[in-house]
């Protein structure tokens, strides 16, 4: 097997596949990369038995065709080391030579024999969505996840497929992320899938800037997406999530607008003195303002004012500022509309709509709950 | 009603109550007659808090079975002969009334064998009625089983308390008891569970430590002094280490816990101006001293006793704690960096050596009910080998510090190396501030989006209930759920990232172990170590620069004890000489 390719591209495309070893930190020495030269081009794939991936590279120049399986963590450090614009790539059987510029690696090879392959793509096709939305709708749910699983599959993504629309949920019991995305290509039938949040966030990166659509599908307990260059494979995983749609549907009777960035600067500022033991800020809300402050602690204390629309009683809400500014962040500069009821019930936090675009595609809902005392 | 003698079985019951109150006072009477024997082994085994039996087991001198019925026996005692040796008395029973006043009001029996003897020997009684003596089977030392107490006198045993706090009555005495003979091992279980584990330890720090964990233990400050006939030794905390009521002022006068209002205000005094109203310090004081010196048969619990010169001990305690509270810098010493440089042979500023040889290792964590184990540290316990000492170098001078095995923080200091647990210092850097934020308002509770049901047994929902008020303080919302479940609306904000199920599992075992033995109360501080734990960052975690740096400068601001609240070492220092030692340069 030997082939010449576009160094950059190749690094890209094992820096994908190989993130998959770096999704479980068990095993990942043993992890390995599997690399298949045809005369249409390459395919690399990875799995770690529960998440595969398999990318394609068309425009590489195969001398021979063949493949290999080799070392993810050894080849990817290899490749971190080049920076000419070409790499060769060249097996003999016993081991690989990677030639770049004037420098030479050989790795070891593993005997491709033991590649246990990826499971065959899911055969009911549940919807297609356009790639670039699909990225940006994983990128918005998939920081509320939690590490760990409680009682419930918190470490979980729910999606459905269902009216048109594509669904994600996820949350880690405190704040949610739910994101609804209309007027998808949806095929027979409802379809939803408990999925790993490590691995969906993985495929969220793989799939920037890849083709123009993506299928999802699910059977049994895989999922799977598939885009032009790209497919990912997950298996379901096991648990419970709580019901969530009466949470998100609920009727709150207060709302306020504001501006993202300057909350997201006024809660920076507040943070300074959120120590460990009791990380809050307070949202004092009145006719207009909202004062924005840190909880008193013996380092000391932080105070910003907010400009806002409100004209409701005066109300205090006290909140885990990451779980704010993890949103803020994401919505960058744009106003946000929150509704809320008091300070014991979780407040809903959503970009105000304008009429100018009501075309905008996806929504993001995001439900807080508040810190009391 | 004419005046009539009373039978003497009224006689004894009346006399019975004076002595035997409840099952705490059958223990403390039988305990005694242990230590008396020579035992260095004694098993307590309860039923329903004693209500349905009292077991004691002992490895001592034993009864012949010749004078087996005499121990039931009034005023049949082998420990002293005449009104002369009252005023010298070295036992702690001396009136030959305990088992008498047992037999009275339970069915008891009494099994002895002495050492080397054939076999062993036992006699039943019952409402004072005693059984002739016959041979048993049974080892050397004695075994004296106390059933359904109170079963003739219904009106007592009415006033019985629940288990609960029966068995918390009888673990505060035999703390008592154990405090004064450190020596002795002591087992405590109440319905087949073990309440209380204490192997011999070698003196009254180690028992402490074992007793009270090293939140108590590693804030001591020992104590002692002498005064004429009167030796004085043992230890007291430090303000912040105080509490509500006088019960933990521990006071022994030759081995005989006792209770003294005069050596107590003498105590107190040392404290004036250190404590708020209405707290009490923390103290274990010895007083070694000739019997003559005291009375102690002026209450038929020999609880109270009368000193000859009570001005003496007054005035002996208040120098005494006054010199160890006000003799201890209570902030880090700073050693001059320039005399370690100036003598670059010099054994640098080595820990210095601690008062007293007994400061002990850390003891079994598992097995003790008060030392808490780290939810952090899942390897088999470490050892603390010798306390380190406060920093010796002044920090502002110190070099940039290293993650090292993503565990520990290394910097330079003058005079030497420090080496510092990155999950033990912002442990104990969060239980600090936890602890002083608690003083003045409960913490901050993330609520739940859904609430959580956790599975914990109807026993683990009524511990949880009966411990509300604490647990909402530290930031836990609960409501029952079914008979058997609860669900959790909210959990400490510091804990947002915790498992609450883990939350709630930690939280009942501190509150298991302290209904066995409601003595024993060093609990809040350990659920508040649970949360520092649990919240503190772990080892394998990678620290940034800046990381370390603030996790160091804050565990500078916080007043730091040289352990993390479970008693592992925060920092170790290793002097430059210790180092020059070890490459044989400069010596
Ligand atoms: N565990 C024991 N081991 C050996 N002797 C005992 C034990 N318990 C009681 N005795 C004997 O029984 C006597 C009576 O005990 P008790 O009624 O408690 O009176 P006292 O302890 O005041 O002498 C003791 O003096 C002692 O000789
Ligand atoms: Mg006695």
């Amino acid at each position: 097997m030997e082939f010449t390719s576009n160094r950059r591209k190749l690094q890209e495309a094992l820096q994908l596949v190989g993130g998959v070893a770096m999704l479980r930190t068990v095993k990942d020495a043993l992890q390995s990369v599997y690399i298949d030269a045809r005369p249409e081009g390459l395919i690399l794939k990875a799995t770690d038995c529960e998440v595969g991936i398999e990318v394609r590279i068309p425009d590489v120049t195969v001398a021979r065709t063949g493949v290999v399986l080799l070392p993810a963590a050894h080849v990817m450090g290899i490749f971190r080391e080049l920076s000419e614009p070409e790499v060769i790539v060249r097996s003999d059987g016993s081991g690989s030579e990677i030639l770049s510029g004037r420098s030479r690696f050989r790795v070891v090879e593993l005997d491709a024999g033991l590649f246990p392959g990826l499971p065959e793509f899911p055969g009911v096709l549940a919807g297609r969505v356009a790639t670039a939305d699909l990225v940006g709708m994983i990128r918005h749910v998939v920081f509320s996840s939690a590490e760990e699983r409680t009682r419930y599959a918190f470490d979980g993504i729910k999606l459905e497929v269902c009216r048109e629309e594509l669904r994600m949920v996820s949350t880690d019991g405190k704040r949610l992320s739910y994101y609804r995305m209309p007027h998808i290509q949806q095929e027979e039938g409802m379809r939803e899938a408990l999925l790993p949040a490590r691995a969906l966030g993985h495929f969220g990166k793989a799939l920037v800037g890849e083709g123009v659509e993506a299928d999802l599908a699910v059977e049994g307990n895989r999922f799977g997406i598939r885009s032009q260059n790209v497919v990912l494979y997950c298996q379901q995983i096991e648990g419970s999530f709580p019901n969530f749609l009466p949470l998100v549907e609920k009727e709150l009777p207060h709302h306020v607008m504001l501006d993202a960035e300057e909350l997201l600067r006024a809660l920076r500022r507040a943070s300074v003195f959120a120590v460990a033991e009791a990380r809050v800020v307070r949202l004092r809300l009145g006719a207009g303002n909202l004062n924005v402050r840190s909880n008193p602690v013996e380092q000391g204390e932080a105070e910003t004012d907010v400009a806002v629309e409100y004209d409701g009683e005066p109300v205090e809400l006290a909140f885990n500022p990451d779980y704010l500014t993890d949103y803020l962040k994401l919505v960058g500069a744009n106003r946000v509309r929150v509704d809320f009821k008091d300070e014991q019930t979780a407040s809903r936090w959503s970009v105000a709509t304008t009429p100018s675009d009501e075309a905008r595609k996806g929504e993001l809902l995001y439900l807080v709950m508040p810190v009391t005392r | 009603m004419a005046i009539r003698v009373l039978p003497r079985e009224v006689v004894d019951r009346i006399a019975a109550g004076e002595v035997i109150e409840r099952p705490a006072s059958v223990v403390k009477e039988l305990v005694e007659n242990a230590l008396d024997a020579g035992a260095d082994r004694i098993e307590l085994e309860l039923e329903e808090g004693g209500r349905a039996l009292i077991r004691v087991v002992d490895n001592g001198g034993g009864i012949p079975a010749e004078e087996l019925r005499l121990a039931f026996t009034s005023h049949a005692t082998s420990k002293i002969r005449d009104a002369e040796e009252l005023f010298h008395v070295a036992s702690l029973g001396f009136r030959g009334e305990a088992l008498a006043s047992i037999a009275a009001v339970s069915r008891a029996r009494l099994r002895s064998r002495v050492p080397g003897g054939e076999a062993a020997a036992e006699v039943q009684a019952q409402a004072g009625e005693c059984g002739e003596p016959a041979p048993a089977a049974g080892p050397e030392g004695t075994l004296v089983e106390v059933r359904d107490l109170f079963f003739n006198t219904p009106v007592r045993r009415r006033f019985l308390k629940t288990v609960r706090s029966e068995v918390g009555q009888v673990a505060e005495w035999l703390t008592r008891l154990a405090l004064s003979r450190p020596d002795v091992a002591f087992r405590l279980q109440n319905d087949g569970r073990e309440v209380l584990r204490l192997p011999a330890d070698g003196g009254l720090a180690a028992r402490i430590r074992r007793l009270f964990g090293p939140e108590i233990a590693n804030r001591m400050l020992p104590v002692d002094g002498a005064s004429g006939p009167m030796q004085l030794a043992g230890f007291v905390l430090p303000p912040g280490v105080d509490r509500p009521d006088a019960r933990w002022v521990y006071l022994f006068v030759n081995g005989r816990f006792v209770r003294d209002r005069t050596w107590l205000a003498g105590v107190r005094e040392a404290y004036r101006g250190l404590l708020l109203r209405g707290r009490t310090p923390v103290a274990f004081l010895e007083l070694a001293v000739d019997p003559a010196e005291v009375d102690v048969n002026v209450h038929p619990t020999k609880e109270e006793v009368r000193f000859r010169e009570p001005s003496r001990l007054f005035a002996l305690t208040l120098r005494g704690v006054s010199a160890a509270l006000g003799r201890v810098d209570l902030r880090p010493e700073i050693h001059d960096a320039r005399t370690a440089a100036a003598e670059p042979g010099a054994p640098g500023p080595r820990h210095r050596a601690r008062r007293g040889s007994d400061r002990p290792l850390r003891p079994d964590g598992g097995s003790t009910p008060s030392s808490g184990r780290c939810a952090e540290e899942t390897t088999e316990e470490r050892c603390v080998r010798e306390g380190p000492e406060l920093p010796f170098g002044g920090s502002s001078a110190a070099g940039p510090a290293r993650q090292f095995l993503r565990t520990y923080l290394m910097r330079e200091l003058p005079g030497g190396l420090e080496v510092t647990d990155q999950h033990a210092l912002h442990e104990r850097i969060l239980f600090e501030r936890i602890r002083s934020r608690l003083a003045h308002a409960p913490l901050p509770v993330q609520l739940l989006l859904v609430p959580e049901v956790i599975a914990v047994g109807p026993r683990g929902q009524a511990l949880l209930e009966g411990a509300r008020g604490r647990l909402e303080s530290l930031g836990l919302r609960f409501e029952p759920y079914g008979p058997d479940r609860i669900a959790v609306g909210g959990v400490p904000e510091l804990l947002r990232k915790v498992d609450p199920g883990r939350l709630v599992a930690d939280l009942l075992g501190f509150l298991e172990r302290e209904e066995g033995c409601g003595a024993l109360e060093a609990i809040s501080d350990e659920l508040v170590a649970t949360l520092a734990c649990r919240g503190a960052i772990k080892a394998g975690d990678v620290l940034t620069d800046g990381d370390i740096a603030a996790l160091l400068e804050q565990g500078e601001a916080v007043a730091r004890s040289p352990f993390c609240p479970h008693g592992r070492p925060v920092t170790v220092h290793v002097a430059v000489g210790e180092i020059e030692r070890w490459f044989r340069r400069g010596v």
